[in-house]
C-alpha cells in the first residue's frame, strides 16, 4: 500500500517536473521571440523626432492689444445688459440674452469627452471691440488689421473667387462685402447686428430655433454674450455660384468670441459658405463658444466649409447645426488643426423627405491638444440619407477623438446612413478614439458603419520606396493621401492652406 | 393549352425604367430555346421575372404555366409548380450543408419524407455527374465555394430538385473548359427526359452543342427582335448582333443598363 | 414555493469605459434585478471550493455590472463552482430555474492551469413560464499557454432576467474562446471584461441573440489589449423582433505597451419587425500606435436578393429568412459541444421566427 502511493507519488512528480520544464522551455522561447518581434516592431518604427513647437508662421502674427471696449473679465448679468446697450439692441434681443444667461447658471460642464477644468469664466472677457468701424471698403480697415488679414490671403481670395466676404476681428465685424449682381437677386450677405436691426422679423423667426440655448452650457453661453458673425438670405431658386466666405480673427489674449452665423436656402437655391478661424497663440485660455444655425428649404443646397486654425491656448466650444427639409442637402466639409480643447459635432436634422447630409472631416491633434471632433444626423423623415467621412490623425501626444450620433427615428422609413472613420496615429504617446453611437427605431434601413484605427501600414511604405521615394516621403505621402478625400472638397486655396498645415504639422514628426 | 410556358406582352420596370418592352415568348414542353442578345439587353431581367424577383416590377401582360397564369404566383410558389432558374452569383448560407439544404428543400417541393439514406445516394451520383468531390454535400451552401463550384452548384440543385422548366443564365459563364464540358453533358442528359422544357441564356456556343436547341430569340433593347432556329445561333456567334441592329436600323452601340 | 423580495432604489450598470452624450441613453442600463435576500438554489449542487483570494484580485480589475450588483451577489450567493480545467472533456452544467427555483446567484471560478485545454458549458433555461432572476459572476483565469473555450447559453423565459458578469485574465501565449447565446429573458445584461496581460494572449468573442417579445438586451463587451501582440475579435450576430430592444455596447481598449497587437468588433443586426430598436456603441480606444482596429456594424432588413434565392428553390418566405437568421448564427452555435442542444436552440430560432 505504502509502495503504491509512493509510486503514485512520483509519477505524479514526474508529470509535475514534465510540466514545469515545458513550460522553463516556453517562457524561453517567449522571451526569445519577444526580443526579436520587438526588435523587428522597432526597426519598422525607426526613430523619430519630436518637434514640440513650431511656428505657425502669418497665424501667429500678434498685434498690439488695442481696442476700444473691453469688458471686465467674467460673466453677470450687467455685463450681458452691457454687451446688449453697446449694440443698442430691442427688448426682444436682450430678453434673450438674459433667458439664456439663466440656463448657462443651471447647466454643467458634460460629464463626458475633454476636461474643462482650466476654463475659468472669470478669467475670460466676453467682448473686446477692435478700434474700427464695420467697412465695405478695405482699404478703410485700419492698417493693423487690414495687414494681419492681408497676410492671411483674405482680400486677395475674395478678388479672385469669392462672391463675398466678412471679416470678424475679435467681437466685432470690421468687414462685409458681397458682389453687386448678387445683391440684385436679393442675396443678402451682412454681420449679425446689422441683421438684427434691417431684418428684425426674419431674425425673430428664426433666430435660436435650430440651435437652442438649452443645447448645453456652452451654447446657452453663446446666447448671452453673442456678438458678430453672418447673416445669409438667398431667396428661392436663386444659385450663388462662388463661394462667400468670413473669416475670424481672434487678438486679444484671455477673450471669447462668441459669433453667431445663420443661414437661410430659400426653396431650390444653393450656396457655398466657407468659414475660416485662427488666431495667436498666448499663454492665457481663450474661448470660441460661436453658434451655426443653417435652414436648408426644399430642394436646396447649402455646402458649409470650415477651416479652424486656432492656437493652442484656444478651447473651442463650437455649436452647429442645420435643419434639412425635403430634397435639400447639407454638405459639411470640416477641417480641424488648432486649438487646445474642440468639442465640435456638426448636427444634420433632416426633417423632409429625401433630405441628405454629407459630412467629411479631418482632424489633426498635435502636441497639447485634445480635439474631440464628429457629426450628428437625425433622420426624421422618410428616404433620407447621411454618410459620414472622417480622418482623424494625432501625434506628439495629441488626443483625437471622433465622436458620432446616427439616429433613424420611427416611421422614417427607407433611409441610408453610411460611416467611415480611420484614425492615424504616428506615436505611442498619442491617443486615437473612436466613439460612434447608432440608434435605429425602425427596421426599413440599410446602415453601415466602419471604422479602422492604427499606425501608416508598412506595406503602403514598400510599395511606394519600390518606386523610388524615400521613407520620409513615403510617409508624408501617404498621410496626405489619407487627407485628401477632405482636401479635394475644398476651394483650391484652402486646399493648399490644408496640406501645408499638414506638412508643417509632419515637419520632424516621422522620418 | 401545349405550351408549357407561355408569356405575353410583358412589360418590367425598374425604377420606373421600362426594361422589357412587351415580350412574347412561348415555350412547349420538351422545347429547348435559347435566348441571346447582347449585354444589358433584358436577357437575366425576363428569366428572374418569370422566377418572380421582387426587384422587377411586372407593369404589363402575362405569364402562364401550364395554362395557369401565375401573375400573382409568389417565387416559391412557382418553384413548387416546377419552374427552376440557376442564379449567376448564388447565395451563401453559412451553417447549413449542401445537403442539408437540398433535402429540405426536396421534401418542401414534393411534400414527401425522403429518407435520409436513400436522399444521400441520390446526391451522391448526381454529385459524380458533375465531377464534385464527396467533401462538397458537406460543405456550407455556396460559402466559399470557388465560381467553378458555384456554377456547378446551381446544376446539382437541378438535377436534385428535378424541375419542369429549367432557365439556365449563363450557367457556363467563367468555367474552365472541363467544366463547361460537364455541365453541358449534365444538363443535355437532364433534357433527354422530353417533359421537360429549357430557356438557356449564354454567350457561348460551346453549351449549345451539346444542349442543342430548337428555337432562337434575339433579345435586344427589351424587345425581342429576331426569332429562328438553330441556324440564326450560328449567325449571330460568327457575326454578332450589329447586322440584326442594321436590318432594323438601330442605333450600333447602346447603353448597359443590366446584364 | 419560494418567493422573491423587491428591492426599492434604482439600479444601473454597465458603464461605458469613455462616455458620450447622456441624453442618448447609452452610457449606462437600468439593472431590473430585485431580490434582496438569500434563498436557496435546489437543482444542482456546487462543486469545489471558491478561492476568496482569487475572487478579489478579480474584483480590483473589474466590477462586472456594477459593484452593487457584485455586492448583492456575494450576499446572494447559492450556487458557488471552482474548477480547475485539466482534461479535455467538455464540462456541461445544465442551470434549470423555475417556480421552485427562482433565484439563482451563482459564482464560478474557472482556473485553467498553464498547457491545459478545456471546455465548460453552463445552461440557464426556464423549465416554466415563473418570473425567474439570475445575477451570475464568472472569473476565467487562463495561465500561460492555456486555452479555454466558455459557451454560455440563456433560454429563460420573458418574465425573467438574466444578469451575467465575465470578468476574465489571460496570460501568455493563452487563449480565451467565450461564445453566448441569448435567446430569452424578458431582461438581459450581459458583463465581459477581458484583461490580455500575457504576450500574444487572445480573446475570442461570438455572440448570437435573437430579441422577440419585449425583450430588452444589453449586450456589453470590454476587451483590453494589455500584453504585446495580442489578438482579440468580438462578433455579435443577432435578430430582431416584435418589440425587442437591443443595445451592442462594444469597446476594444489598447493600453498602452500593447505593441503589435490586433482587435475587430463586428456587429451585425438583422430587422424582422419596424417596431424593434436597435442601438450599437462600437468604441475603440487606441493609447499605442503600433496596433490594427476594425470595427464595422451594419443592420437592416434581410435582403431580398437572398430571400429571393431561397424562394427561387421552393422555400416559403418565412422559411427562407428563418435560414438567413440561422445563417448567421452558425458561428456561435458551432462551439456548443452538445450537438443536441445545438440542434436545439437552432430549432428555437427557426420555430420564432416561422410563427411570427
Amino acid at each position: 500500500m505504502s509502495n503504491l502511493r509512493s509510486n503514485l507519488t512520483s509519477d505524479h512528480n514526474v508529470k509535475q517536473l514534465d510540466t514545469e520544464r515545458i513550460l522553463a522551455e516556453k517562457a524561453a522561447e517567449r522571451e526569445a521571440l519577444k526580443e526579436s518581434r520587438r526588435k523587428e516592431r522597432a526597426e519598422k518604427l525607426k526613430e523619430r523626432t519630436y518637434v514640440e513647437e513650431f511656428d505657425r508662421g502669418v497665424y501667429d502674427i500678434k498685434n498690439p492689444n488695442t481696442y476700444e471696449i473691453m469688458l471686465d473679465k467674467g460673466l453677470n448679468e450687467e455685463i450681458v445688459r452691457e454687451i446688449s446697450s453697446i449694440k443698442d439692441e430691442p427688448d426682444w434681443m436682450l430678453e434673450k440674452r438674459l433667458a439664456a444667461l439663466e440656463i448657462y447658471r443651471e447647466l454643467k460642464n458634460p460629464n463626458w469627452g475633454p476636461d474643462l477644468s482650466e476654463l475659468n469664466m472669470d478669467e475670460i472677457a466676453t467682448y473686446i471691440r477692435p478700434k474700427a468701424q464695420m467697412e465695405s471698403n478695405w482699404q478703410e480697415v485700419p492698417d493693423e488689421i487690414r495687414k494681419t488679414f492681408e497676410l492671411l490671403g483674405i482680400p486677395e481670395a475674395e478678388l479672385d473667387y469669392l462672391s463675398g466676404v466678412g471679416a470678424q476681428y475679435d467681437s466685432e465685424v470690421v468687414y462685409h462685402n458681397v458682389k453687386d449682381y448678387l445683391a440684385l437677386q436679393g442675396v443678402v450677405y451682412t454681420d449679425f447686428e446689422s441683421a438684427v436691426e434691417q431684418y428684425p422679423e426674419i431674425i425673430q423667426e428664426y433666430f435660436g430655433t435650430c440651435l437652442k440655448p438649452t443645447l448645453h452650457r456652452y451654447s446657452a453661453l453663446h446666447y448671452a454674450v453673442w456678438s458678430g458673425g453672418s447673416y445669409v438670405y438667398v431667396p428661392e431658386g436663386v444659385h450663388v455660384d462662388i463661394p462667400l466666405q468670413s473669416y475670424f480673427r481672434m487678438n486679444a489674449p484671455g477673450a471669447g468670441q462668441f459669433e453667431h452665423t445663420l443661414i437661410i436656402v430659400e426653396k431650390g437655391g444653393s450656396l457655398h459658405f466657407i468659414e475660416g478661424c485662427s488666431a495667436p497663440r498666448y499663454n492665457t485660455i481663450n474661448l470660441h463658444a460661436g453658434g451655426v444655425e443653417l435652414f436648408v428649404k426644399e430642394g436646396a443646397k447649402l455646402r458649409y466649409s470650415t477651416i479652424e486654425n486656432w492656437s493652442r491656448n484656444m478651447y473651442n466650444l463650437n455649436s452647429k447645426r442645420a435643419i434639412v427639409e425635403k430634397d435639400g442637402v447639407i454638405e459639411w466639409i470640416s477641417g480641424s488643426f488648432g486649438s487646445r480643447v474642440s468639442m465640435l459635432y456638426p448636427a444634420s436634422i433632416l426633417i423632409g423627405e429625401g433630405a441628405r447630409s454629407e459630412f467629411t472631416g479631418i482632424t489633426f491633434a498635435g502636441a497639447g491638444q485634445t480635439l474631440d471632433t464628429g457629426a450628428q444626423v437625425v433622420h426624421k423623415a422618410p428616404h433620407t440619407y447621411s454618410a459620414v467621412e472622417t480622418k482623424s490623425i494625432s501625434k506628439g501626444g495629441g488626443k483625437a477623438i471622433y465622436r458620432s450620433l446616427v439616429q433613424v427615428e420611427e416611421g422614417a422609413y427607407g433611409c441610408r446612413s453610411n460611416t467611415d472613420c480611420q484614425s492615424l496615429m504616428l506615436d505611442a504617446q498619442s491617443r486615437g478614439d473612436t466613439i460612434p453611437t447608432i440608434i435605429l427605431k425602425n427596421d426599413d434601413v440599410d446602415f453601415g458603419h466602419e471604422a479602422k484605427i492604427g499606425r501608416i501600414d508598412d506595406q503602403a511604405i514598400f510599395y511606394l520606396m519600390s518606386r523610388g521615394l524615400s521613407e520620409e516621403e513615403a510617409k508624408a505621402m501617404i498621410v496626405r493621401g489619407f487627407a485628401e478625400p477632405v482636401a479635394k472638397e475644398l476651394p483650391l486655396e484652402y486646399a493648399v492652406e490644408m496640406n501645408e498645415l499638414i506638412n508643417l504639422e509632419l515637419k520632424g514628426a516621422i522620418g | 393549352m401545349s405550351n408549357m410556358l407561355e408569356v405575353s406582352n410583358l412589360k418590367v420596370a425598374v425604377d420606373d425604367v421600362e426594361i422589357l418592352q412587351g415580350i412574347d415568348l412561348e415555350i412547349g414542353r420538351g422545347e429547348v430555346h435559347v435566348l441571346m442578345g447582347p449585354n444589358g439587353a433584358g436577357k437575366s431581367t425576363l428569366a428572374r421575372t418569370i422566377m418572380a424577383d421582387p426587384q422587377f416590377e411586372q407593369v404589363e401582360g402575362d405569364i402562364y404555366f401550364e395554362g395557369e397564369n401565375i401573375n400573382e404566383f409568389s417565387t416559391d410558389e412557382r418553384a413548387k409548380l416546377g419552374i427552376f432558374l440557376t442564379f449567376q452569383n448564388p447565395l451563401e448560407v453559412a451553417g447549413i450543408s449542401v445537403e442539408d439544404f437540398l433535402r429540405t428543400t426536396k421534401i418542401e417541393l414534393t411534400g414527401e419524407d425522403i429518407s435520409v439514406i436513400k436522399f444521400k445516394r441520390e446526391l451522391k451520383g448526381h454529385m459524380q455527374d458533375l465531377d464534385l468531390d464527396q467533401a462538397y454535400a458537406e460543405r456550407y451552401l455556396n460559402v466559399g465555394f470557388s465560381g467553378g463550384e458555384k456554377k456547378k452548384g446551381e446544376i446539382l440543385q437541378m438535377s436534385v430538385l428535378n424541375p419542369d422548366l429549367v432557365m439556365l443564365d449563363e450557367p457556363d459563364s467563367g468555367l474552365d473548359v472541363d467544366a463547361v464540358r460537364i455541365v453541358s453533358e449534365t444538363v443535355a442528359d437532364f433534357l433527354s427526359d422530353k417533359n421537360k422544357s429549357c430557356l438557356i441564356i449564354t454567350h457561348h456556343s460551346v453549351i449549345l452543342e451539346s444542349v442543342k436547341p430548337d428555337f432562337a430569340h434575339i433579345l435586344i433593347d427589351g424587345k425581342i427582335v429576331k426569332r429562328g432556329g438553330p441556324e440564326l445561333i450560328e449567325r449571330v456567334n460568327d457575326e454578332g448582333y450589329n447586322w440584326i441592329r442594321e436590318e432594323l436600323g438601330l442605333e450600333k452601340v447602346h447603353d448597359e443598363v443590366l446584364d | 414555493m419560494t418567493k422573491i423580495n423587491r428591492r426599492t432604489n434604482e439600479l444601473r450598470g454597465n458603464t461605458l469605459p469613455a462616455l458620450t452624450w447622456n441624453w442618448m441613453d447609452v452610457n449606462d442600463v437600468k439593472i431590473d434585478l430585485q431580490n434582496n435576500q438569500k434563498i436557496p438554489y435546489t437543482a444542482v449542487q456546487s462543486v469545489g471550493e471558491i478561492d476568496q483570494e482569487l475572487k478579489h484580485t478579480f474584483y480590483d480589475l473589474d466590477h462586472g455590472i456594477s459593484e452593487e450588483v457584485m455586492r448583492m451577489n456575494s450576499e446572494q450567493c447559492n450556487l458557488a463552482n471552482h474548477w480547475r480545467i485539466s482534461d479535455r472533456e467538455p464540462i456541461e452544467v445544465r442551470l434549470p430555474q423555475s417556480a421552485e427555483n427562482p433565484l439563482l446567484v451563482d459564482q464560478n471560478q474557472i482556473i485553467v492551469p498553464p498547457l491545459q485545454n478545456g471546455t465548460i458549458v453552463l445552461y440557464n433555461y426556464s423549465e416554466d413560464d415563473s418570473r425567474v432572476e439570475r445575477n451570475s459572476t464568472i472569473l476565467v483565469d487562463v495561465e500561460n499557454d492555456a486555452e479555454i473555450n466558455v459557451v454560455l447559453v440563456q433560454r429563460l423565459n420573458e418574465n425573467s432576467i438574466s444578469n451575467v458578469s465575465i470578468v476574465a485574465r489571460v496570460g501568455d501565449g493563452a487563449k480565451l474562446s467565450l461564445a453566448t447565446v441569448e435567446l430569452g429573458a424578458g431582461n438581459t445584461v450581459f458583463h465581459y471584461m477581458v484583461d490580455m496581460e500575457g504576450f500574444g494572449a487572445e480573446s475570442h468573442v461570438k455572440t448570437a441573440y435573437l430579441g422577440s417579445g419585449n425583450n430588452h438586451l444589453d449586450l456589453f463587451y470590454h476587451v483590453r489589449h494589455i500584453g504585446e501582440e495580442c489578438i482579440s475579435d468580438i462578433q455579435v450576430n443577432g435578430a430582431l423582433m416584435d418589440h425587442a430592444v437591443k443595445k451592442f455596447r462594444g469597446t476594444i481598449d489598447f493600453v498602452e505597451g500593447c505593441s503589435g497587437s490586433d482587435g475587430n468588433e463586428e456587429e451585425f443586426t438583422i430587422l424582422l419587425d419596424d417596431t424593434v430598436r436597435s442601438i450599437a456603441v462600437p468604441l475603440l480606444l487606441a493609447h499605442e500606435d503600433d496596433i490594427v482596429g476594425n470595427h464595422a456594424a451594419s443592420a437592416g432588413q434581410i435582403d431580398e436578393e437572398q430571400l429571393f434565392y431561397l424562394m427561387s428553390r421552393g422555400l416559403s418566405r418565412k422559411e427562407s429568412e428563418s435560414l438567413i437568421v440561422e445563417s448567421r448564427m452558425t458561428p456561435t452555435f458551432d462551439q456548443i459541444p452538445n450537438e443536441e442542444l445545438r440542434l436545439d436552440l437552432r430549432k428555437e430560432v427557426h420555430s420564432k421566427i416561422l410563427h411570427r
